[in-house]
């Protein structure tokens, strides 16, 4: 390949290659149920090849030091009335994000081939416009069009949960939608605010909403604990943070499988993602106001998801909560302000998106066969399906963060970043390490050991083992759990620069601790 | 409380690498030691994922890998003991595994003299229960993935003994419980082998909580986490952030080893198929925490006030484990006690700061209740996967091989002179009373005679008297195991016997303990400077009678009661007891019950743990989703609310336009007044 990525658009195309699919899976004719599925998925592997392309072109030229700099930047003026561009790049994080979301997405369509059957074509543009939402959001280094990517994502997330969801699919949906809206609302206000801030200080609009440009551009102390307040809660939200997890687990039960992978893997880390790539380095002051309480939140969300999740009957519930457990490290090793934590907080979220979307993907498995996810309905799975079994067992050990796998290094990251900013936050959120092999090995129990339970016996010729396609949809995700568990390396690396750059933007004097 | 964190460490780095040049061949040596490693590994691999397809003969492919293991072990193991590696060993580099600015930690092996002799244990007592499995799990449509497993086990282990910094071993260590998780739980369908692999797996994690801090702690103060480095940084800090550190790294090494109060998961561990109790929870994983404490040595030395709470733990635990196996009749839960009552003594050994003495009973102990363990193993498949003591009796004609191995192995953990047994254990007796820990020592010989006691019991039990009515039943069906089991019982028997007096003379400055002054010479100066030398004619002679009388006495009453009499009068004494008086039936209960730890677990963490789990979420539900769903609710009242002012009657419209008008109108005015 002779591209020269100095003038390429690679980020705009890999953003907008999904929506080209969702066009010409809108051509398709309606019956050609193959051809739908076929085209979605090759859109889907074409804009995660590209991804791939954008990591390996990232990677010579990639800057360690301090300060933002991103790679890539396309840069057009949109409403130049306002400043208002179209204007998108990566760096580190934004890489690691975008090969996280394009991954699951098209593991997530081939996921979706056989649990869909009703109004494939809608389902797959919805899918695949989503796509543009998440990866748009990921690359947009303007305020406005951040915001309108941010929406984006909402849409066809409604329609997924609304349209293809469980019987109590309309109220999940609506919490989903109109919980993120109150956030996301306050935050366009905020954005507005900082543009007419900006715009005020400098008597331009020129770069009112550029990233680059408003990234510590100081705005006065006031300012920046209200904005950062509604960007906070927009985040929060959508991270999500205690005491706003309820959507959460209703949204989760009530969506497809691929939708729940996706709201895990992808949608979860969006409001993480806008913290560190927007509320920190736009009002670190106010970041450093906010930080206590989020800390404390964080430390609730770690230990109060986990003691939830033990007490679980819905498989989905439980993986739900484990979420909001496993989420409090991002947002604990994001607000610690310490360069071990955030280099934590990141791997945990590429680490959460695989693990947790892989637990999605069993329990949609089983649920196919099962039509029913109560844990205690639901026993002895071990003998009659082995190869399921074993690849569960994976992933739940995975996810209870044995070492050698992917979730290990990120948690441990965060506790040794928690416990350098005070010890006896290390010392409470430790416990974890309990409550999670509580709740997941004793799922595991249930599900899997012990006799055959009489529902499952019940089944028949129904249950049957894990079928190719599921197979193919979990390798990956599997692969990649063991490459982070032994490499972490290959994130942490990619993302340290931007991990610099965030700190730096935070507070200056952490700047010259790392080593600048 | 914590140093400053990047600037101490550069230099001590430095230090250690430039330490001493290593001798010729030593590099061709340490190439060897990742390949231990790998082979069980890759046979892990291997197994796992064809295993099934292979079928019958899929132990083929471990039991070989495991073998060359061990060879090349021993090679390493004879380099490392005779100065091949240098004086304090040597190690090599794998590859970065976390690279998070200033905390970097690589994958590295070290192989010391300590190391080495773990490696012993390790890889032999590994290789002749991979041999025993083939006999023992023959008839078991799943041997495969048993395979698998105990090489995935024979992996971590060995990772655990050769891995150079702190989160290596952590690494390690958890791996070892994965294992040890799926072997106990191997027979899964059973409900009681899946709640025992769980308890197992939570348990540990209870004290792996405070390693992980132990962990963080040390990084936090050090700098460091490649052991050695932080040996040296550990000694330049105060002594409360020592003691925490030791006090934290002892909290992993009580989960792993199973001591008081986290000893509850090993009883239970029994329910795995027995090579994995031979293998995992006696002879090598349970003394991972006597390892790791042992390895910490220089940071325990420094701080006496823990190494006393070390020790109590220990000797308590040993006094414990030794009365409830007085009771049980289960023959594997006897050893396990047995077990948790060794492992206790170890640790009373390491408390004292007799850590050569430690690894010598860590090393007996291993071959001695590996050999118990599959022996026993032996005897439950001679009567039909019985395992109440009760329902055997007379066996030791039926089974011959078994049974003398058997008793050889009852004479090695009593502690009768020449065996493996006597030696270990009196060295941490005798070291413990010239060392001043007077309570260690006395608490010490008591269990001796219990352990003795307790162990006759079980031989009495099961090979002596009268068949029970069930050994009776199946009695021309019961015979002995083939080959693959009855080879390792004989080739275990050699170092029960003959260990002790190979490692442990002479007295007072044995074998052993030069090979490992490198390692524990330092801390052994530091804590004891001025210590006598032996006297076999004096105070230690004396000692040493005490021990073997001890040994005596227990032999004698335990054979009185339980031997050549038979089980009929067994029953009728239990009844005396008990009736004797209220102190005696506490006693005896409170043995059978296992003092009730695991009731009072239950309902700590089961039924009000799991109480307040409901009850946070609940909150959950109603107080925060509640309000949630009650500001929705709200916002559609309002809503519909709202909706009456929307009549379609112009004439509304007009007022609401003229009183909307009239405010503004004001509101102005009285701006522009102002």
């Amino acid at each position: 390949m002779s591209i020269d990525v100095g003038t390429f658009p690679i980020v705009s195309v890999i953003t907008f290659l999904p929506l080209v699919g969702a066009l010409v899976v809108a051509l398709i004719p309606r019956g050609n149920l193959a051809a739908i599925r076929g085209t979605a998925l090759l859109f889907a592997l074409a804009t995660w090849v590209a991804s791939l392309f954008l990591l390996l072109g990232y990677l010579p030229g990639r800057d360690l030091g301090p300060g933002m700099s991103f790679q890539f930047v396309e840069q057009l003026d949109w409403i130049p009335l306002f400043g208002i561009q179209y204007k998108v790049g990566v760096d580190g994080l934004s890489i690691a994000m975008v090969v996280l979301t394009t991954t699951l997405t098209w593991v997530s369509i081939l996921a979706s081939f056989s649990p869909i059957k009703e109004r494939v074509k809608e389902y797959m543009v919805s899918f695949l416009i989503l796509e543009v939402g998440m990866l748009g959001v990921f690359v947009s280094l303007d305020l406005f069009l951040f915001y309108i990517f941010w929406e984006v994502v909402l849409v066809p997330m409604y329609l997924i949960i609304g349209i293809w969801g469980g019987a109590n699919r309309i109220y999940a949906t609506i919490k989903f939608v109109l919980y993120t809206l109150v956030g996301s609302l306050l935050m366009l206000v905020a954005i507005l605010a900082t543009a007419f801030a900006y715009q005020a200080a400098t008597g331009s609009w020129d770069g009112a909403f550029d990233l680059e440009r408003l990234a510590g551009f100081g705005f006065d102390r006031t300012f920046q604990l209200l904005a950062f307040g509604a960007f906070a809660l927009a985040f929060a939200i959508k991270v999500p943070m205690f005491p706003f997890h309820t959507w959460l687990p209703d949204a989760h039960v009530e969506a497809p499988t691929a939708g729940s992978v996706i709201l895990a893997g992808v949608l979860l880390k969006l409001g993480a993602y806008g913290f560190i790539r927007f509320a920190l380095p736009l009002f670190p002051e106010g970041a450093q106001a906010f930080a206590p309480l989020i800390i404390v939140l964080s430390v609730i969300a770690i230990i109060y998801g986990a003691i939830v999740a033990l007490v679980q009957p819905d498989l989905k519930k439980l993986v739900a909560y484990s979420s909001v457990s496993h989420m409090g490290f991002v947002t604990l090793g994001i607000f610690i302000f310490q360069e071990q934590g955030l280099q934590g907080a990141i791997l945990q979220m590429v680490n959460h998106g695989l693990i947790t979307g892989a637990l999605f993907l069993l329990v949609g498995v089983i649920y196919e066969r099962t039509h029913d996810r109560t844990i205690a309905k639901i026993g002895g799975l071990g003998a009659p399906v082995p190869v399921y079994a074993a690849t569960f067992g994976f992933f739940v050990f995975a996810s209870v963060g044995l070492p050698g796998l992917a979730g290990f290094v990120g948690e441990f990251l965060v506790f040794q970043g928690a416990f350098a900013f005070n010890p006896w936050t290390a010392a409470t959120i430790v416990f974890v390490m309990i409550f999670a092999a509580a709740y997941l090995l004793w799922m595991q129990q249930r599900l899997l050991f012990g006799p055959v339970s009489d529902f499952v016996r019940g089944l028949g010729n129904h249950l049957t083992d894990m079928k190719p396609v599921e197979i193919l949809t979990l390798a990956p995700l599997g692969a990649l759990t063991v490459v982070l568990g032994l490499f972490p390396g290959l994130v942490l690396d990619l993302v340290a620069g931007s991990v610099k750059a965030v700190l730096a933007a935070v507070d200056p004097s952490l700047a010259t601790a790392i080593g600048h | 409380m914590f140093h400053p964190l990047v600037p101490s460490v550069a230099p001590l780095l430095a230090a250690v690498t430039e330490a001493e040049p290593l001798p010729a061949g030593a590099a061709d040596i340490l190439n060897l030691v990742p390949l231990i490693l790998a082979l069980p590994l890759a046979g892990f691999v291997f197994t796992a994922f064809f295993g099934r397809r292979i079928g019958r003969f899929a132990f083929l492919v471990p039991l070989l890998l495991v073998v060359a293991s061990w060879a090349l072990a021993m090679v390493v193991v004879v380099a490392a003991l005779t100065g091949g590696l240098g004086e304090h060993g040597a190690g090599i580099t794998l590859w970065t595994w976390i690279p998070a600015g200033a905390f970097h930690v690589e994958v590295g092996l070290y192989v010391d003299q300590l190391t080495a002799c773990l490696l012993i244990v390790v890889t032999t007592i590994g290789m002749l229960v991979h041999l025993y499995s083939v006999g023992y799990m023959a008839h078991d449509p799943g041997r495969w993935r048993f395979f698998a497993y105990l090489n995935l086990f024979m992996f971590s282990m060995l990772l655990l003994v050769l891995g150079d910094s702190w989160l290596t071993v952590f690494a390690a260590w958890e791996l070892v419980g994965l294992s040890s998780y799926l072997l106990i739980g191997f027979w899964y369908p059973r409900r009681s082998a899946a709640l025992a692999a769980k308890k197992a797996f939570i348990v540990n994690r209870v004290g792996d909580v405070g390693f992980a801090l132990g962990i963080m702690l040390i990084w936090v103060s050090t700098g460091t986490l490649d052991i050695r480095a932080s040996f040296t940084a550990i000694a330049g800090l105060d002594t409360t952030t020592v003691a925490a550190i030791a006090l934290l790294v002892f909290c992993g090494a009580v989960g792993k080893s199973a001591q008081f109060p986290l000893h509850v998961w090993l009883p239970d561990a029994m329910e795995g198929p027995t090579p994995v109790s031979a293998l995992i929870h006696a002879a090598t994983m349970v003394n991972a925490g006597v390892y790791l404490v042992a390895r910490a040595n220089p940071i325990f030395s420094l701080v006496p006030g823990v190494m006393v709470v070390v020790a109590a733990i220990g000797i308590f635990t040993a006094i414990l484990a030794a009365s409830i196996a007085f009771t049980q009749t289960d023959i594997k839960r006897v050893l396990a006690y047995s077990t948790l009552s060794q492992l206790g003594y170890m640790f009373a050994a390491l408390g004292v700061g007799a850590y050569a003495a430690a690894i010598f009973h860590l090393m007996a102990h291993g071959f001695f209740k590996g050999l118990l363990f599959l022996g026993s193993g032996s005897v439950i498949h001679a009567v039909h996967e019985e395992q109440d003591m009760n329902n055997m009796g007379g066996l030791w004609r039926k089974i011959p091989v078994t049974h003398w191995t058997m008793f050889v192995g009852t004479l090695a953990i009593a502690g009768i002179p020449p065996l493996a047994g006597f030696f270990s254990k009196d060295e941490i007796l005798g070291e413990s009373f010239t060392f001043g820990f007077y309570w260690v020592w006395a608490i010490g010989v008591v269990v001796a005679v219990m352990t003795a006691f307790y162990m006759w019991r079980l031989m009495g039990k099961t090979f002596y008297g009268q068949p029970s009515e069930h050994a009776r039943g199946l009695w021309d069906r019961i015979h002995e195991s083939t080959w693959t089991m009855t080879l390792p019982l004989v080739l275990l028997a050699i170092p029960s016997i003959g260990l002790g007096a190979a490692l442990g003379l002479p007295f007072g400055s044995s074998t052993l303990s030069h090979w490992l002054e490198p390692v524990f010479g330092a801390s052994e100066t530091l804590l004891h400077p001025d210590r006598e030398p032996f006297a076999l004619f004096g105070i230690d002679g004396v000692l040493i009678l005490v021990s073997v009388t001890a040994a005596a006495v227990g032999l004698v009453a335990a054979l009185a009661l339980f031997g050549a009499f038979g089980r009929s009068g067994a029953r009728a004494r239990v009844a005396a007891i008990t009736a004797s008086s209220g102190l005696t039936r506490f006693l005896y209960r409170g043995s059978l019950n296992k003092w009730w730890f695991d009731d009072l677990n239950h309902l700590l963490f089961i039924v009000v743990g799991g109480r307040v789990a409901a009850g946070i979420w609940w909150f959950d539900r109603v107080i925060v989703d509640g309000t949630v769903n009650g500001v929705g609710r709200l916002t559609i009242d309002a809503g519909r609310g709202l909706r009456r002012i929307q009549t379609g009657r112009v004439q509304n419209y007009a007022l609401g336009i003229a009183i909307g008008l009239l405010v503004m109108a004001g509101s102005y005015l009285l701006i522009a007044a102002r």
